[in-house]
């Protein structure tokens, strides 16, 4: 007896979810950058293909200036963040420090509130008309002036040493402690054995945070655009390319796109050529524990940490503080008053209202679908699921400004005209922040057993049935984590939002940009210590669902 | 209830080949048992038959219903699992309704049909507690619980007990089996545990590189193994190298008097031969002149070494060609005391004695 087996495809649930997310990243995201890609190559004038846009900036010193600022301020940005990140990691991973819980969540506030703010921030300080400058000023004291590159690379080390301290902090809790006694007894100096032992071993940590700082520092416009002054960067070079091309196709400005976009990939490239190299085993066996030091060397250790994180969120309490300041106008009179809140209310409550609801909607279709996708990523067989993983990479590497010029040279004509509309911003911030989504749920999806989703299977449940009522509920950590971090960063987004906001469709962080810009400091501090309010609520609720893992911040 | 037919069901994975050509008959309320060490394909069967893979050829039928292209959740069978997969974040009683709920049974159906399949695995004391709360066997009965409260065709169960302390595996196999039989329900029951499947089977199917070896009933597996592998895997066996001349079967320098047929034709066709001996079945006397009974073949060797293992004495004794041999006997300390090198006789049953081929089949003669 044999029987014969009829054997025809079938559309089950998770090939259609398959096939839907395929479309969407086509869509979303590979056609902007494939659009960018293709106007770098057009010629503005006649639409033929052309390679001079690329002569044009590689030869142009406007171009090439702004070249070379976008790898000094993300080389020196990136040294900062490590110089900050990497002592701190190690004495907060080594010695005993107290408020320990304090100093990390400070860190990680430094670390998700927007670096547009602190770049306002130090101009309010060190700026022209500044209250430390002008304080100075009265002693006969000529401070050195803080835009340009001090700024920014100021800004960025405050700003993106967390990664690399977070990173690393794990690395330096996970060290075999047998490996550095092994050291001591062969006759090395402590500090021979850090450089020789310790150091070696947290590198692909320290580059993983190292390159993480560097492609943030290379794509962030605010920063530069606000504390740079004649500094000019790639990102503010793109913006104000963008501007002053409109009207006509953006070729230059999609060229300095392309070029920003080969610098990130490259950079990750390196880090991957690095790490490849180097992997160590790592038996989690004598681990450290922390040691509480004595006398002045203590102090200088609690001195240390506390002084690199008080600096990181020094700005937003400058910030906090200016916003409860009475204002006349632009012109700040003395003493306290709500009345940047009052005014924020009445003139700008659009910018608020837009800035919840457009993060609120993107949030929620990223929450709905990134369980969808890790469960893609994690649990389908074969090649599409990593494949998918390794797509969701590339948000990471493409700069704010650039989706969004891709965006607006894609979706501006029939049958897709989405240019000035709310639609296109929620559908950018969703885009670019869905990979922190899918991350989140990804690490919680592959804690759970596949047996418990077969069981489920096997009683009966239909595959929607078993995502619904089996998988989600264990992921759900993941997933509210995930939808907080992208929360944060879709509220705080600035530059793509800038290339596509309206008059109708202003944002929040670009509404505080206009106003620095307008020397509106009063504003722009209120707005500021709304967004770092929400941002802090997020982070608190992610502290409280992950059990204070830091990592889920990464 | 339903019998389960596999037919010439073929998988292969990249670059493995899980599953060559497996064909098997499970009737209707019976215990069938796959065995075979790790990576025999055992796994993979069952979990063929579940749905959770599908196979490159072949067909499966359980009852009148062929299930090839049927998904697992329209399967109807239930499955038990190595590591439970009890749902972390249901209660006891709603793990055990969650088939029921999917299947859209009224409410107060569902609470009776839970509570007395409850009371059958004895849980009825924890239907509120979590999960964490409970211990790995009862866990496992939950995971029982949850798989039969739909009455599902046939049961399939991967190594279920493999995770649990050895005297509650011992305790379960008695109960699992209980259970099976009171409600008559088809089981495949997959274990690398030969005792387990001696124990609690009415078929056992010995598997090897994805190959069925031999399917048939546990006293057959264990005394009329059908190859070699079956002989070495399931008990432990002697297997002693066997010269056949002038139509004379000789094991250790001593002539089997009446040797099989079937073994002398082979033989004497130029096939190498192997005898297999069980160890407990080897009687040893410390007689050297002992004398041969009718039946019997009676082989000269030397003590090697005694070891006591309470309730039994592991032998090893050299043959007079050399050839090492095991044996179990009663533990006597006159046999203990016996100091090495002493002279034995070692007394085997010749319809004892499995006689296979000496190639890669190594089919029974």
């Amino acid at each position: 007896m044999r029987f014969t087996s009829p054997r025809h495809w079938r559309a089950d649930f998770w090939t259609i979810v398959l096939f839907v997310v395929l479309v969407m990243i086509a869509v979303l995201l590979f056609l902007p950058i494939g659009q960018v890609l293709m106007l770098s190559f057009v010629d503005a004038e006649n639409g033929n293909y052309t390679l001079a846009n690329y002569a044009k900036i590689f030869s142009h010193r406007y171009y090439v200036t702004a070249f070379k600022n976008t790898l000094i301020v993300g080389v020196l940005g990136m040294l900062g963040a490590c110089l900050l990140g990497i002592p701190l990691a190690y004495c907060m991973s080594r010695y005993y420090i107290p408020g320990k819980a304090f100093v990390s969540t400070l860190a990680v506030l430094a670390l998700v509130s927007p670096p547009f703010i602190g770049a306002y921030a130090w101009i309010m300080i060190f700026g022209a008309n500044g209250v430390a400058t002008n304080w100075f000023k009265l002693i006969g004291i000529q401070t050195p002036t803080i835009y340009g590159y001090t700024g920014i690379v100021l800004v960025f080390s405050l700003k993106f040493y967390p990664f690399v301290y977070l990173m690393t902090e794990s690395a330096f809790t996970s060290i075999n402690r047998s490996l550095e006694e092994a050291a001591e007894n062969l006759g090395c100096t402590p500090f021979q054995r850090f450089r020789k032992i310790t150091l070696p071993l947290v590198f692909p940590a320290v580059s993983s945070g190292a390159i993480l700082s560097f492609v943030l520092s290379i794509a962030d416009f605010g920063t530069p655009s606000i504390i740079g002054r004649k500094v000019r960067t790639l990102s503010t070079v793109a913006y104000s390319q963008y501007t002053s091309e409109l009207g006509g196709p953006p070729t230059l400005a999609v060229t300095v796109s392309m070029l920003m976009i080969a610098i990130s990939i490259m950079a990750v490239l390196l880090q991957r050529y690095i790490i490849s190299k180097r992997r160590y085993a790592s038996a989690l066996t004598n681990i450290a524990s922390p040691v509480r030091l004595r006398g002045y060397r203590a102090w200088l250790v609690y001195g240390t940490c506390y002084l690199i994180v008080l600096c990181s969120v020094f700005p937003s309490l400058v910030v906090i503080y200016t916003s409860f300041l009475q204002t006349n106008g632009p012109v700040f009179t003395g003493g306290f008053g709500l009345n940047s809140y009052a005014r924020v209310m009445h003139e700008i409550s659009r910018a608020v209202i837009n800035s919840f609801v457009f993060a609120t909607i993107a949030v929620l279709f990223i929450g709905s679908i990134s369980g969808m996708i890790s469960y893609i990523i994690v649990r389908r067989e074969g090649r599409v699921g990593g494949m998918l993983d390794t797509v969701l990479m590339v948000p990471y590497l493409v700069p704010g400004i650039v989706m969004a010029i891709g965006f607006v040279t894609t979706f501006n004509r029939w049958p897709v005209d989405l240019v000035g509309t709310a639609a296109i911003i929620i559908i950018v911030v969703f885009i670019r922040r869905l990979p922190y989504g899918v991350r989140s749920t990804t690490a919680s999806l592959r804690q759970v057993k596949p047996s418990i989703e077969e069981a489920a299977a096997s009683l009966g449940a239909r595959p929607f049935n078993v995502f619904m009522q089996v998988t989600t509920p264990l992921i759900m950590p993941g997933l509210i984590a995930g939808a907080m971090m992208s929360f944060i960063t879709a509220i705080n987004e600035l530059s793509g939002t800038l290339v596509l906001y309206t008059g109708k469709t202003i944002t929040m962080p670009v509404h505080i940009y206009v106003s620095v810009l307008d020397g509106e400091f009063g504003i722009a501090a209120a707005l500021s210590t709304l967004l770092l309010v929400s941002t802090g609520i997020c982070v608190f609720i992610v502290f409280r669902i992950t059990q204070g893992n830091k990592s889920a911040f990464l | 209830m339903a019998q389960v037919l596999i037919r010439n069901i073929r998988k292969s994975y990249s670059d493995v080949v899980a599953l060559q050509d497996i064909s098997l008959d499970i009737p209707t309320g019976s215990f069938y048992t796959l065995l075979g060490p790790s990576g025999c394909g055992k796994t993979t069967l069952l979990r063929t038959i579940a749905g959770f893979h599908r196979q490159d050829e072949g067909s499966i039928q359980v009852g009148q219903q062929i299930l090839d292209t049927v998904p697992v959740h329209q399967r109807d069978i239930g499955m038990v699992f190595q590591d439970y997969a009890i749902f972390p974040h249901l209660s006891v009683d709603k793990n055990v309704a969650f088939g029921l709920r999917q299947r859209k049974v009224a409410r107060a159906e569902t609470r009776t049909r839970v509570a007395e399949i409850l009371k059958v695995v004895q849980l009825e004391h924890l239907a509120q507690r979590m999960p964490h709360e409970l211990s790995g066997g009862q866990q496992q009965r939950v995971g029982l619980a949850r798989a039969l409260v739909t009455r599902p065709k046939v049961m399939l169960m991967d190594e279920p007990l493999s995770n649990l302390d050895a005297q509650l595996r011992v305790d379960l196999r008695k109960e699992l089996r209980f259970i099976q039989q009171e409600l008559g329900i088809t089981t495949i029951y997959v274990t690398h545990d030969q005792e387990e499947a001696l124990e609690m089977s009415d078929h056992v199917c010995v598997m090897h590189k994805g190959i069925i070896q031999q399917a048939a009933s546990p006293w057959q597996i264990y005394q009329q193994p059908a190859n070699q592998f079956v002989a070495s895997f399931v008990g432990s066996n002697n297997f002693l190298p066997v010269t056949v001349r002038d139509g004379q079967v000789q094991i250790c320098h001593t002539i089997i008097e009446r040797a099989p047929q079937s073994v002398v034709m082979a033989g004497a066709n130029g096939a190498g031969i192997v005898a297999a001996i069980r160890p407990e079945h080897i009687q040893l006397s410390i007689d050297p002149h002992c004398a041969t009974e009718e039946g019997y073949i009676n082989i000269a060797a030397t003590l090697n070494h005694q070891a006591f293992a309470g309730r039994e004495l592991r032998v090893s004794a050299l043959a007079s060609d050399k050839t090492p041999i095991q044996l179990i006997t009663q533990p006597l300390l006159d046999y203990l005391e016996l100091p090495a090198h002493s002279p034995v006789r070692l007394l085997v049953k010749i319809s004892d004695i499995g006689f296979y081929r000496n190639d890669e089949g190594g089919e029974r003669v």
